[in-house]
């Protein structure tokens, strides 16, 4: 027994690297994540060949919902507030009607000049709703904007 | 690891007791369950992180609405879609045919090519999918038609369209 002993040493591996690789990694994707609220309305993207991405800040989000409604979000809190109130700040989208659209997309504008307007429509959404969009967006001044859409896989 | 941690009390206690007598062992602080926990949260971050951006289709509108161009009716090539998504065009006031979206950009791309001046006009029926609006437009960009204009499919174009079918 006793020659035995001094050769049972425990393995011991140097975790250190692991782990600091480990934490690097857990910072990074925590600090880039954001969550998102729920969206107001789930939205089906239709597909296109178009490979331009989406600017990550900045954004004035259009959705049109397949039952024909129309919701905006701004990707700043504090402009949501401002535009919706403080009681809608955490939502992901307020639904707006189309005669209201032109006056916030120009109360957002004036706030934040840089803003770039995208239209998140449902792929069962009507055209109707879509061009009427574009007719509000044209008469705001907002002469390019960004439609959003998955990409086509063929 | 468990042998290592359990270790390592006990020779610190000796040494208080019996003064100078410890020798000098690394603490070893067991960091399994610390490591358990960054990994589980790196998991969950990586899993719920989406990297990929989505992708949009840019828009340019012409400033003003009231815009208004001239142009011949014989470089006028009008595409007309009805509710169920059918697509049919014309040039000038020739009747409409209908063809089919996997025809579609080969013929846009042979039209512009034989004339370089064509402009299109989309018309869509407010009732169409939006899903539709947004596929003729790729297939425009596709086929390197990078100017058109998109408007509603009025009582007239679909007039037109059924006695097209009729």
């Amino acid at each position: 027994m006793p020659r035995i002993k001094p050769k049972r040493h425990g393995v011991l591996i140097d975790m250190t690297p692991l782990v600091d690789v480990a934490f690097l990694l857990l910072t990074f994707f925590m600090l880039t994540t954001s969550f998102k609220p729920p969206e107001e309305v789930t939205i089906d993207l239709p597909t296109s060949n178009s490979v331009i991405k989406l600017p990550s800040s900045n954004v004035i989000t259009l959705s049109l919902s397949n039952d024909g409604r129309i919701f905006m979000d701004v990707d700043s809190q504090k402009l949501r507030g401002r535009l919706f109130g403080k009681e809608n700040e955490n939502k992901a989208g307020v639904e707006v009607s189309k005669d209201k659209l032109g006056e916030y997309l120009m109360q957002a504008r004036t706030s934040n000049p840089r803003l770039v307007t995208v239209i998140k429509g449902d792929k069962g959404a009507e055209f109707g709703i879509a061009q009427d969009v574009m007719d509000v967006l044209q008469k705001a001044r907002i002469t390019r904007f960004n439609l959003l859409t998955n990409l086509e896989n063929n | 690891m468990s042998g290592g941690g359990g270790d390592a009390p006990q020779p610190r206690s000796h040494g208080k007791k019996k003064h100078k007598k410890g020798k000098r062992l690394g603490i070893r602080i067991d960091m399994t369950p610390l490591v358990d926990v960054a990994f589980l949260l790196l998991t969950f971050f990586m899993l719920t992180t989406s990297m990929s951006r989505p992708q949009t289709m840019e828009i340019n509108l012409p400033p003003d609405e009231t815009a208004k161009v001239e142009i011949a009716e014989s470089n006028l090539i009008t595409l007309r879609i009805n509710e169920k998504g059918d697509v049919y065009w014309n040039i000038g006031m020739d009747a409409p045919v209908k063809i089919e979206w996997t025809k579609l950009r080969g013929f846009i791309r042979e039209r512009s090519v034989a004339n370089t001046k064509l402009v299109t006009l989309i018309k869509i029926d407010p009732k169409a999918k939006y899903e539709v609006m947004v596929n003729i437009m790729d297939e425009l960009n596709q086929a390197d038609m990078q100017r058109f204009s998109i408007a509603r499919l009025n009582d007239q174009d679909k007039k037109i369209l059924e006695s097209v079918k009729g």
